[in-house]
């Protein structure tokens, strides 16, 4: 039982005049609503973070997800009869450590590099509809998440921090992080870092830098950007991703 | 030990986990909280034109910190927490910007006008100039409970604080907010 007290729009009794009057203008709060439009232009703005390749469809469906990551692995065709006859292979193309990587499932930076081990403490945590679908389940037809809608239109920016389309630049470099394109990933690192000085997503952006430094060979120039990292950001969920990405190339 | 103890993931917050692993699904909390988060802001004392940039840092860090939820407690009262974490922050940094822009000047409003003739807008903009006479602590314990109507257990969590400590702050506030509404209707009565 809740021993909370009455919150001054539930007394009962007679409030004084300044209860009521404060009252009213709590019950003006409640009733407040975003304008027309704002949630859709937020989503824009949010874009890769709930759109995550995965977000809101795969609420909906597990199943989606599933067919999207089992098309990049194997042939339409071949994966449509798997998947009716039996989910045991999708399941089983799964990387191992998917099931141990806690993370919320709709990510933009959706799985580590090639080569590299396992996943850090968010972004590169592979999404979670990856476990096994419950039993007695029909796979739906292979779908490219790609195709899917998004969540809202992108609206344009109006801040100095949305100017610099940090969410953009960010996911650009992770995709040519995780595709091989390390020099491109430095590079759209190096332009985050002049144009969104004041940005959101730099901790982001460091791991994106000493990943591709390191897999560059430039161990040096690497070690020194984690130690920078380790000294500003000590309860940063990459921290582990950049120690792993350091003790990988320290051995 | 900690004073106040924190609730398991309450049966509203099943909608926001992913239904094959339990984990957040970021996009659920954006349709089930985001408006929410959006008017919050603002009775936290962010500025206006600060919200829209509030209100994607509050989303940067559910995402960044997804990962560490581990069902601690309701997602509701770990979002709130987020979203007084970084209301703090914005007006800091508007704070040492000093920085005005034309939509931060609130509507004139007559003091003389009674509560019931005040449009909902005009009501909230009242609200907020009281609020914004608080200090921190207790503006974000008085917002969570009596605008947004969390538990006290949930405000403990999210504040990360006692419970006993979330009470006090809620008496001190209320009295905070009492002396401040005789000073706005004294104003005007010498109207």
């Amino acid at each position: 039982m809740s021993h909370d007290p009455k919150r001054l729009t539930d007394l009962r009794e007679t409030p004084s005049s300044d209860t009521a009057f404060v009252g009213r203008l709590i019950l003006a709060h409640r009733a407040a609503r975003p304008p027309t439009g704002k949630m859709d232009e937020l989503s824009g703005r949010l874009g890769p973070l709930l759109e995550g390749k995965s977000a809101s469809p795969v609420r909906a469906n597990p199943w989606l997800a599933i067919s999207a990551v089992a098309a990049v692995v194997i042939t339409g065709a071949v994966f449509t009869t798997q998947m009716k006859e039996d989910a045991g292979p999708v399941s089983a193309s799964v990387p191992a450590e998917s099931s141990a990587a806690p993370s919320a499932p709709s990510l933009p930076f959706d799985g580590p590099p090639a080569g590299l081990d396992a996943p850090p403490a968010v972004l590169h945590a592979p999404p979670a509809v990856l476990h096994a679908p419950p039993a007695g389940l029909h796979a739906p037809p292979a779908i490219s998440v790609d195709a899917l809608p998004n969540a809202g239109v992108r609206a344009a920016p109006s801040t100095a921090a949305a100017r610099c389309n940090e969410l953009e630049l960010i996911d650009r470099a992770d995709t040519k992080l995780r595709s091989g394109e390390l020099a491109g990933a430095l590079a759209v690192a190096r332009d985050h870092e002049q144009r969104c000085p004041d940005g959101l997503l730099v901790q982001e952006r460091e791991r994106i830098a000493i990943e591709a430094l390191a897999k560059l060979g430039r161990v040096d120039a690497a070690r020194a950007r984690a130690r920078a990292f380790e000294e500003r950001y000590p309860s940063s969920p990459h921290l582990r991703r950049v120690r792993q990405v350091i003790d990988g190339v320290s051995r | 030990m900690r004073a106040c103890s924190i609730p398991s993931l309450s049966t509203d917050d099943a909608a926001i986990a992913h239904p094959v692993s339990g984990r957040l699904d970021i996009a659920a909390i954006f349709r089930e909280h985001g408006p929410y988060v959006y008017t919050l802001l603002r009775s936290l004392g962010v500025a206006p034109a600060d919200v829209d940039d509030a209100f994607q840092e509050v989303f940067v860090v559910i995402h960044r910190r997804a990962g560490e939820y581990e069902d601690r407690g309701s997602v509701r009262g770990w979002v709130h927490g987020i979203c007084v974490r970084v209301a703090l922050r914005s007006r800091s940094r508007r704070k040492a910007a000093r920085e005005i822009a034309s939509d931060d000047v609130p509507e004139a409003i007559d003091p003389t006008t009674p509560a019931e003739h005040l449009s909902d807008q005009q009501a909230r903009e009242v609200l907020y100039t009281i609020l914004d006479g608080l200090d921190d602590d207790k503006r974000a314990v008085f917002v969570l409970f009596e605008l947004q109507e969390l538990s006290m257990q949930e405000i403990a969590q999210s504040l990360d604080c006692p419970i006993q400590t979330a009470y006090s702050r809620l008496r001190a506030a209320r009295e905070a907010v009492d002396a401040a509404v005789r000073r706005y209707r004294m104003r005007k009565e010498f109207k």
